[in-house]
């Protein structure tokens, strides 16, 4: 059996831990992705979603637990080590598309893999312009992000976090500022990335319809899941 | 296309600065006024250093080697006699003993250029019933000419200096009313009296000294004063001219015949030449103290401007180092760019200055010292520090938890 994307065993998150204010986020989350699989996750404001998120993307540590991504057990990794993993195997995609305002669509999408020693420069302009071929803006490519529409911006986002072509996708509600069409379209070109590349997606949304095309849906209640 | 990708952190480091251009314009504005005054300030009291040095220097070797002075002393035990009064003997015009061996010495001596000996003394120069005391300096012109640049000085007539031949000051010639090819008397007070002809006049610059100093072959001098191959001192040319203290107590050390250094004999002007490179020191020490604050304000701002896109950057793979060297770019380009328009300033004000701080009669008031190692130090100190400076800041980004810095 192929090794699971993502793994996480019994994982626990504390805020303020030993403080007086100490908070319970995550209480003992157990969570397998597979390959290729999309995964909506869903749950109340303050359920643990995001910090949930957080952990898989390697932004932030459990607790307490067993993180493995791609097989590797993260618990012991250091700084740069966590870095290399985030930046190679986890593409992010934000609420709130989080572009580099001072760049174009083509520099914010090569972003990632100018970050990384491994590319050449033919590489990561060809790459770049494809992708944005890929989600309907290759005629944007120079134009600087903040000139684009919201929905245009959350399609630039969604290239650059393809980019380094990882195995895990986190999209934190990444259609919950678009309207409609814009947040179908979004959703799509992730449903696309997943059967195309094989990548495994963790969805966080609050639109019931969108989760109900997922392959599997989660619910985060208390910082415990229900699936 | 392939020109667009610089190195990712010096892509975003210029981007940043772009995007804050307000910002990053006052910032290297502030700089450059500042590396202006500093290249300004260093240019003008080195050429204003040099100028009081070379008019030091310009009748004057940097070492000189003069004969012990006599020194009287009680005869007996020193408690033999009480109350003894011991009389300060009269310093008679003597020769530095085997002035040849210690020349050759002082001459193989690391830092020393030229050694030129001198016969110098007291006389009378007498032209009909015109009388004037001067001072007669007997020298071999082929070595010291190396060390005080008396040709550039002359005048009117030659430097010849044949066994018949004197060069007087403009001053002395006009007091005893003489010109090149007039005869001089010249007598000591040892009894010596020779008719000299006037070959050359010169001006050292000093009415006094034009009124006094004469220059006679060294033969004609040691006759003269009464010093039959003797020399009273040895006039000495360093290499560099501030090591001229340290080569001056070699020379004692090694030879037993006081030295004393052009430092020593003008330490009135030499605390005022160091006074003024402290002040200087300072003044660049805080100009470059309120670039350096001016830059990193600049950069802490930034920082807290840029937290999310720094978070997200974070989130993309960006290592906590390549956020650092953003940062530390930012501060070194900041530097380098306020330097590169504060040395165009600094260059100008000293063209300018040139052009328009002249003597009275057009020549300028003294030469500055335009030197390209200043503008090249300049440049690489003001990126220092702009790197230096940039560090705090750098460290503060580097350190952002990517959660928090995207949460905003």
């Amino acid at each position: 059996m192929a090794e699971p994307v993502v793994s996480l065993r019994d994982v626990h998150k504390a805020f303020n831990l030993g403080l007086p204010n100490e908070t319970q986020v995550l209480h003992g989350i157990d969570l397998t992705l597979a390959r290729g699989e999309f995964c909506a996750v869903m749950g109340p404001s303050g359920s643990g979603k995001s910090t949930l998120l957080n952990i898989v993307g390697l932004l932030d540590r459990p607790t307490s637990g067993s993180l493995r991504i791609g097989g590797e057990e993260t618990r012991l990794l250091d700084e740069r080590s966590l870095t290399r993993l985030r930046g190679h195997n986890i593409g992010f995609i934000f609420q709130y598309h989080n572009l580099l305002a001072g760049f174009t669509a083509l520099e914010n999408v090569a972003m990632p893999m100018l970050g990384d020693a491994g590319f050449s420069r033919d590489d990561m302009a060809q790459r770049a312009t494809a992708l944005l071929e890929s989600v309907g803006l290759a005629k944007w490519r120079d134009s600087m992000v903040t000139q684009l529409s919201g929905g245009q911006q959350q399609r630039v986002a969604v290239a650059r976090s393809l980019a380094m072509d990882p195995p895990l996708l986190l999209a934190d509600e990444p259609t919950g500022n678009l309207d409609t069409r814009s947040a179908d379209a979004v959703f799509e070109l992730l449903r696309k990335a997943n059967r195309e590349r094989g990548m495994a997606v963790l969805f966080v949304t609050h639109n019931p319809e969108l989760a109900g095309r997922c392959d599997r849906i989660i619910q985060v209640v208390d910082g415990m899941i229900r699936d | 296309m392939k020109s667009r990708w610089l190195p990712f952190e010096w892509i975003v480091a210029i981007r940043f600065l772009r995007e804050g251009r307000m910002q990053t314009l006052f910032i290297v504005a502030g700089i450059a006024i500042g590396v202006a005054v500093i290249v300004f300030m260093s240019a003008l009291l080195a050429g204003l250093q040099s100028n009081f040095i070379r008019r030091v220097l310009t009748a004057q070797s940097h070492i000189q080697l003069l004969p012990p002075k006599e020194v009287a002393r009680a005869l007996g035990a020193a408690d033999a006699l009480e109350d003894a009064v011991v009389q300060a003997p009269l310093q008679r015009l003597k020769s530095i003993d085997q002035w040849q061996s210690v020349a050759a010495q002082v001459r193989a001596m690391p830092g020393v250029e030229v050694v030129s000996p001198t016969a110098s003394g007291s006389a009378l120069a007498i032209r009909g019933e015109a009388s004037r005391a001067v001072s007669v300096n007997g020298i071999d012109p082929a070595q010291y000419f190396l060390i005080v640049a008396l040709p550039e000085k002359i005048v009117r007539g030659s430097t010849r200096l044949t066994p018949g031949d004197i060069l007087i000051g403009t001053d002395l010639a006009s007091d005893l009313g003489v010109g090149i090819g007039d005869k001089l008397r010249v007598s000591s007070a040892s009894g010596g009296d020779q008719t000299l002809m006037v070959t050359g006049l010169f001006d050292l610059g000093s009415k006094p000294a034009n009124q006094r100093t004469t220059f006679v072959a060294l033969r004609t001098a040691q006759s003269l004063l009464g010093l039959v191959g003797g020399v009273s001192s040895l006039e000495v040319k360093v290499r560099d001219i501030y090591a001229a203290d340290v080569i001056a107590q070699r020379i004692t050390a090694g030879t037993g015949v006081e030295a004393d250094s052009w430092i020593a004999t003008n330490a009135q002007f030499f605390t005022a030449v160091q006074a003024q490179k402290t002040s200087n020191t300072t003044i660049r020490f805080f100009v470059g103290l309120s670039v350096a604050f001016g830059i990193a304000s600049v950069l802490v701002v930034s920082v807290v401007q840029k937290s999310r896109e720094i978070g997200i950057l974070r989130a993309m793979g960006i290592s906590r180092g390549q956020v650092l060297r953003v940062f530390l770019l930012q501060g070194g380009l900041l530097g380098l760019l306020g330097s590169l328009g504060g040395a165009g300033m600094g260059l100008v004000a000293l063209l300018l200055w040139q052009r328009y701080a002249l003597n009275p009669d057009g020549t300028p008031l003294f030469p500055l010292a335009i030197e390209p190692g200043l503008f090249v130090a300049s440049l690489l100190l003001a990126t220092l520090t702009g790197l230096v400076a940039a560090f705090a800041p750098a460290l503060r980004a580097a350190r952002l938890d990517p959660v928090e810095a995207i949460r905003g």
